[in-house]
């Protein structure tokens, strides 16, 4: 299943289909890598936690293990919406220089598993300074649509989120 | 250099007698056999020929394999390896002699290398050896016999580039320093040292060896210790050697050259001791001890860097010398000169009452291989080989006369901790390299085992002599596995993350049980059946959590041993006579908390030992008999593990203590103390009443660091003391630190826990006990004395609280000693919860000591009562949101206690 590096490839790493699982945000579809996906969870009790940011939701237990959700809107600096039956938190494992860290990402709704052809994935372009470029691995244009490729570790891993030091 | 067949020979046996015997999951044993194998490819390099290479790379890399852990089938691996030996052998009979040689080495290699590549080496893993072996040898001049040691030596300088430049080989004997550059850089340390495939090697074995070899000489020192109680008899003393004879194989596989000449040097020192060439006594403990120190901080520094392994830096400087001067101390110790002059104690009486292993030449006469008589005269040509000396072999070598020997010996008394060698060097009777050479020779002399000898004199054929060996093994075995049968419950290793996961599953089972009892389509059942097999569930799920919670318990005995180790030291060095005893040591403790209570053990040991007990004359004058006793004791009470350290010394002086207290402003002068108070004096900070300041204690940097390590495990520490009679210190800690005992408070929505051992007590208070000081915030008047009041709600944020204190619930919590209240809307409960870490990402949260999963599922929030005085005196009282809203009331409260 590896294709070809081409030299024109543009992102490192890119160089391989994507499995993404896709998810929708604010009416845009954004795709993280399924391998840093460990479950999907529909909405549950979020308990608030004091002295951190708007976008830190609060922890859930994740059968016996606390683990701290983000809500992606409001890390993106959404808009806020209510959450609904669709909503999804998703949860994200990936190795981080503490070890093995998981946390959860709550999005609007999550759609699909799709494989996206290397050929089909494009640099990201510039957004300004609503969404850093370099969370952004890259875009993906598909027949109808276009989706946002997450890095999503960098995400979780932003020094923003750590809090109340 | 010639091809020295017989030494080879010596060599090869000497192996294949270690591979019949090892058992491959012990890697300090294979790491000793690697260690031995290793010169190999030098004896062989005269031969001229690749085929030993070959065989010798494919062994060294097998054994290597063996040792990571990558060869599932290590027995039949070792069976191979054996095979390998037997090869070499051959090889070396008949190579030099150019005989034809029938063995097929591509056939042995690649069943050798199915083995290894079987457990997922990837094509271009393989060790060169393996598929091609094209080693380049040159001579080494002049063997030795410890070659793993010059080894070690010579690869660091290579193969490690940070290494910093002085941590350039110390001289472990008299070896001419050119030998170093031209010796070969064997594979081996390169692939251990090199960048490629390096987390492999270091995830597996490095820290294994790290974890082994500490463990390794923890023991050494128990029973070093032990032997110098006589509580273990003085025979133990060879299996403290094997001890050290293990590590030195590990660090020369790891190439520690500095770790390698302790071991190597301690193990010929007990060797020596042993054999009673050198006499026993206390200084011979004292210096292995500080071997085993140096052993220890070596093994810490041994870490996985980027580029492969390496001392962390940081050593104090200094350290790298002192570790070199102590390495040559040791060498001279090894050679009868021990650096301290110290009194030959005759400690041989606990000698005979231990059933000693059978000697090896006991076992050879019951299996009728050799006479009584043989015997007797082996024996004895071996203590005289072993007990030539550096001048005999010299004379009889002819390199100098009588007279000289007599000159320089009578120079070397001048002149004490010189070297003979130097010492006849200096005198220009004899070069280096003689020198060298005759050590050489007396090294192989005093090395020799009687198997050894038994075979070179051609009496016992190996196989024989490894077949008693294998059973002096067994017997040995035996009587230890009896042994510690008795001692240690049979234990498993686990690994950390394994163990909490199970924990919290277990967890997740109550609450899911708990879930499912509380449903109310469940409860209005008026079916007995399920009330009654529901009851039964709960039972096994609360047994299972009992259990589950169990596994993170461990007995304090290790804690214990490791005193034991202190009061020695610490008794010498303050010259008092101390007899130390221990009771309670099989009392399960916290896993996580058997190391944070270490050094407030030792700080109150050091204490006690310091200024509790007196000096024998000081007993002795006082009527009481010269040896003190310190007792470390351990129990459990009432959810508590309890540990007291009690001596019968001096106790307290309490007029030192009231007067320095006096001029440190501690007590108003003509304030009576109580008993308690008087006491509680000595963990004010800063507070010493020592007067002469030793080393290791006195510096009124004590019991405030003690006080404060306890109590952040959640525990208490008192100290009562009777003139006169000795004191006591008592620590308290909860059973675990995996749970803590809760109330549940609400706030608005809002549900958080409070740790109960830090409530005072909690009350609605009347109107008029409410106060508003200005520019001071809010105080309660809790008994005729002002409180700050927190109020909870802001402090986190909640909102929908109740505003005010005479319709809400006051708490009083304590930090410190310094009462505060705190408001809250009500007390929903007392649980004890399961504390689990936020993880990274929130671990600053200063409010919140942890999470928690409550009854219901949800994940609760335990307040850290230090984090929350902090943010309201920071704060003023403001809400402690991110990015802040803005503080009412700014100043901070300086005025507490003031309305008394």
């Amino acid at each position: 299943m590896t294709t070809e590096a081409s030299p024109n490839c543009p992102t490192p790493g890119l160089v391989q289909d994507h499995k993404l699982l896709q998810f929708e945000l604010a009416g845009e579809f954004y795709g993280v890598d399924i391998l840093k996906v460990r479950e999907i969870n529909g909405l549950m009790d979020i308990t608030a936690v004091p002295q951190t940011p708007v976008f830190m939701k609060g922890l859930i237990n994740l059968r016996g293990k606390v683990v701290p959700v983000i809500d992606l809107r409001l890390k993106f600096g959404l808009e806020e919406s209510e959450y609904d039956a669709r909503t999804s938190i998703i949860v994200i494992e990936f190795k981080s220089i503490h070890g093995q860290v998981q946390m959860g990402i709550v999005v609007d709704a999550v759609s699909e598993v799709i494989s996206i052809p290397a050929a089909q994935v494009e640099p990201a372009p510039n957004f300004g300074a609503r969404l850093k470029s370099e969370y952004i691995r890259g875009m993906a244009k598909t027949k109808d649509k276009v989706i946002i490729i997450l890095d999503i570790d960098l995400i979780l891993t932003d020094e923003e989120l750590t809090f109340g030091g | 250099m010639a091809f020295d067949l017989e030494k080879v020979e010596e060599l090869l046996n000497a192996i294949s007698l270690d591979l019949m015997m090892i058992s491959p999951d012990n890697l300090v044993e294979v790491s000793g056999v690697l260690g031995k194998a290793e010169p190999l490819t030098e004896a062989f390099a005269p031969l001229e020929s690749d085929l030993p290479g070959r065989v010798i790379g494919v062994i060294l890399d097998s054994l290597k394999a063996v040792i990571r852990g990558q060869i599932p089938e290590a027995e039949r691996a070792l069976g191979l390896v054996g095979d390998g030996i037997s090869m070499l052998q051959e090889l070396a009979r008949s190579l030099p002699v150019k005989a034809p040689f029938k063995g097929d080495v591509a056939a042995w290699a690649a069943s050798l290398g199915v083995l290894v590549t079987a457990q997922g080496y990837m094509d271009d893993e393989l060790p060169a050896a393996m598929i091609v072996a094209e080693p380049e040898f040159s001579t080494l001049p002049g063997q030795d016999d410890a070659p793993l040691v010059e080894a070690a030596q010579d690869e660091s300088a290579e193969t490690i580039p940070d290494f910093p430049p002085d941590e350039s080989a110390p001289e472990i004997a008299d070896f001419p320093d050119g030998d170093a550059a031209d010796a070969p850089v064997s594979e081996a340390y390169q692939e251990l040292t090199a960048p490629p495939g390096l987390h492999r090697v270091g995830g597996l074995s490095v820290d294994n060896f790290k974890r082994e070899f500490v463990a390794e000489v923890e023991e050494i020192q128990v029973l070093l210790v032990a032997i110098e109680q006589k509580s273990e008899p003085l025979a133990a003393l060879s299996e403290l050697s094997r001890n050290f004879r293990a590590i030195l194989g590990g660090a020369s596989l790891l190439a520690q050259e500095s770790m390698a000449a302790l071991a190597y040097n301690a193990s010929g020192l007990i060797e020596y001791v042993a054999e009673e060439q050198v006499p026993y006594s206390t200084a011979v403990t004292d210096i292995l001890l500080k071997a085993c120190d140096y052993l220890l901080k070596e093994l810490g520094a041994l870490e996985l860097g980027p580029r492969g392994l390496s001392h962390s830096g940081g050593q104090e400087p200094g350290y790298q010398a002192a570790l070199e001067a102590f390495i040559d101390d040791l060498w001279m110790a090894r050679q009868g000169i021990l650096p301290m002059a110290a009194p030959a104690e005759a400690a041989t009486s606990g000698t005979a009452q231990a059933p000693k292993p059978k000697k090896i030449g006991e076992i050879l006469i019951e299996k009728g291989l050799i006479s009584e008589g043989d015997l007797g005269g082996l024996i004895q040509a071996q203590q005289e080989a072993r007990k030539t000396t550096l001048g005999d072999i010299l004379v009889a070598e002819k390199y100098i006369t009588q007279a000289d020997l007599d000159e320089a010996l009578a120079e070397q008394r001048r002149s004490p901790g010189k070297r003979l060698g130097e010492i006849l060097v200096a005198l220009g009777k004899v070069d280096y390299e003689h020198i060298d050479e005759a050590i050489k020779n007396q090294e192989e002399k005093r090395e020799t085992k009687l198997g050894e000898f038994l075979v070179k004199s051609k009496i016992g054929a190996p196989e024989k002599v490894a077949l008693a060996l294998r059973e002096q093994k067994q017997s040995e075995g035996g009587s230890v596995t009896a042994r510690s049968g008795q001692i240690a419950a049979q234990t498993v290793k686990v690994e950390t993350l394994k163990l909490d996961g199970l924990i919290d599953l277990v967890g997740e089972l109550v609450i899911a049980q708990s879930l499912i009892t509380s449903n109310e389509a469940i409860s209005c059942l008026k079916e007995q059946k399920i009330s009654k097999d529901l009851a039964h569930v709960s039972r096994i799920t609360s047994e299972l959590q009992r259990n589950a919670m169990s596994l993170r318990m461990v007995q304090i005995h290790q804690t214990f041993q490791k005193m034991n180790r202190l009061v020695r030291d610490l008794a010498h060095k303050f010259e008092k006579d101390v007899k130390f005893e221990t009771v309670g040591s099989d009392t399960e403790i916290d896993r996580n908390m058997v190391e944070c209570i270490y050094d407030p053990l030792v700080h109150l040991m050091r204490n006690s030992l310091d200024h509790g007990l007196e000096t024998p004359a000081e007993r002795r004058a006082a009527g009481k008999p010269p040896q003190g006793t310190v007792r470390l004791k351990a129990y459990h009470q009432g959810g508590n593990v309890v540990i007291e350290l009690s001596d019968d010394g001096r106790g307290l002086d309490r007029e030192r203590v009231l007067n320095k207290a006096l001029s440190q402003g501690l007590v108003a002068p003509g304030e009576v103390l109580s008993e308690a108070a008087l006491h509680a004096l000595v963990f004010a900070p800063g507070f010493s009443t020592a007067e002469k300041i030793s080393d290791v204690s006195g510096r009124g940097v004590g019991m405030d660091v003690v006080k404060q390590s306890i109590e952040k495990l959640r525990g208490k520490v008192d100290f009562t003391s009777v003139p006169g009679r000795g004191s006591t210190m008592t620590i308290r800690l909860p059973l675990t630190l995996a749970i803590i005992d809760g109330m549940i408070v609400r706030v608005g929505e809002h549900r958080y826990i409070l740790p109960t051992i830090s409530i005072v007590e909690s009350f609605r208070p009347p109107k008029e006990d409410y106060f508003t000081v200005k520019n001071q915030g809010e105080m309660i008047r809790v008994r005729s004395r002002l409180l700050p009041l927190m109020r909870l709600d802001q402090l986190v944020g909640a909102r929908g609280a109740l505003s005010d204190p005479d319709e809400a619930l006051v708490v009083v919590i304590e930090n410190e000693g310094e009462p505060r209240c705190l408001l809250v809307d009500e007390v929903l409960g007392k649980q004890e919860v399961v504390i689990k870490s936020l993880g990274e990402r929130l671990k600053y949260v200063r409010a919140l000591a942890g999470g928690t999963i409550l009854g219901d599922g949800r994940v609760g929030l335990i307040l850290d009562v230090a984090g929350l005085f902090e943010a309201s005196g920071q704060y003023g009282g403001g809400p402690l949101h991110y990015g802040g809203a803005s503080a009412d009331f700014s100043d901070d409260w300086g005025m507490e206690d003031s309305g008394s």
